[in-house]
């Protein structure tokens, strides 16, 4: 009998600040619900929480918020890259490569509501995935090695920035949402 | 080397050069390359990146070159090096055959991924599709196997 595989749910957070002003505060990556914690600057505005549980962070279908979007094109991409259907002649990304990116582009389209860029994808040989977006002479790069003993990072570059982080030392998630958000305006 | 022995000459500034997009993946919608199209990589790109030139004058012509090529970018010679002044890099396009030369002076990933990058993303500013020639219409569609 198929047994179905135990993922990490993604658990969201969001508050009511003011009557017009509701936004996403948090995601977390967590299958334990007592590791949630939440944090308001003033508690006096705060009004509402909610929560929303049950969204596995690798979903076998389409997840972002915006199902049409450009950004949510990338991860559908992302998976016929990985089945090498997106190109004819590309390596295949390792398993490991593919779901490091996807957990980081599904979390990535949370935090912009599913609504960013589409970028280009391509392998990086051997084994690991490439996203490129652009923006005139403004560009974000994601580079997930095959593996975690290879170089993994994020760049960005354009009217006078020039930044690179390693996967491990940041939060990526937050930090690439940002910089896509940088990259359009 | 012309002869096996004498260098060719210092390629003008005014010269063009071709760039191959023999991956389907480096050509992007519009046509336009990916930046992966210009970073060195110390593994594969012992000296440089491969550029077409010198009796390659024009795309159609570049394209025959590979078994398999997708795209083809023109730069100028000129502007490839003030991208590496940009960086303080020295960076040239030196001919080594009669219709082959490299981008030298790049860094590679390996060695330097922040420059390598940025310098990535100047140089396909600077690159133009020229083959094929409705390269603007050229969709690279996903391959459903």
């Amino acid at each position: 009998m198929h047994q179905p595989e135990v993922r990490p749910l993604t658990i969201y957070a969001s508050h009511t600040v003011g009557p017009r002003d509701h936004r996403s505060m948090q995601a977390w990556n967590s299958a334990d619900m007592h590791s949630l914690r939440f944090t308001s600057p003033d508690a006096a505005w705060m009004t509402m929480y909610s929560i929303r549980v049950g969204v596995p962070d690798v979903a076998p279908a389409r997840a972002s918020d915006a199902a049409d979007s450009p950004f949510s094109r990338t991860i559908d991409e992302l998976d016929l890259l990985a089945e090498g259907k997106l190109y004819d002649d590309e390596p295949l990304p390792t398993s490991e490569a593919y779901k490091t990116t996807r957990l980081l582009l599904l979390r990535t389209a949370r935090r912009l509501e599913g609504v960013g860029p589409h970028g280009h994808l391509l392998s990086e040989p051997p084994g690991g995935v490439r996203a490129e977006w652009d923006n005139g002479p403004k560009c974000v790069t994601l580079m997930v090695g095959p593996d975690d003993t290879a170089r993994s990072y994020i760049h960005r570059y354009g009217s006078g920035t020039s930044e690179l982080i390693s996967l491990s030392e940041s939060n990526t998630d937050r930090d690439l949402a940002a910089w896509l958000i940088w990259l359009a305006t | 080397m012309a002869d096996g022995s004498a260098p060719y000459p210092i390629v003008s500034g005014n010269s063009l050069c071709f760039r191959l997009g023999g991956r389907r993946a480096w050509v992007k919608s519009d046509g336009s390359p990916s930046r992966d199209a210009f970073v060195l990589r110390m593994n594969h790109d012992t000296d440089g990146l491969s550029v077409s030139l010198g009796t390659v004058t024009n795309g159609e012509a570049a394209s025959k070159i590979l078994s398999k090529t997708y795209a083809v970018w023109w730069l100028i010679v000129g502007e490839i090096r003030t991208v590496g002044s940009g960086f303080a890099r020295p960076v040239d396009v030196i001919q080594d055959a009669d219709d082959h030369g490299i981008i030298a002076g790049l860094p590679p990933s390996d060695v330097d991924l922040l420059l390598a990058e940025n310098i990535a993303k100047e140089l396909s500013l600077r690159a133009h599709c020229c083959w094929p020639t409705d390269a603007a219409s050229y969709t690279p569609e996903p391959i459903l196997k």
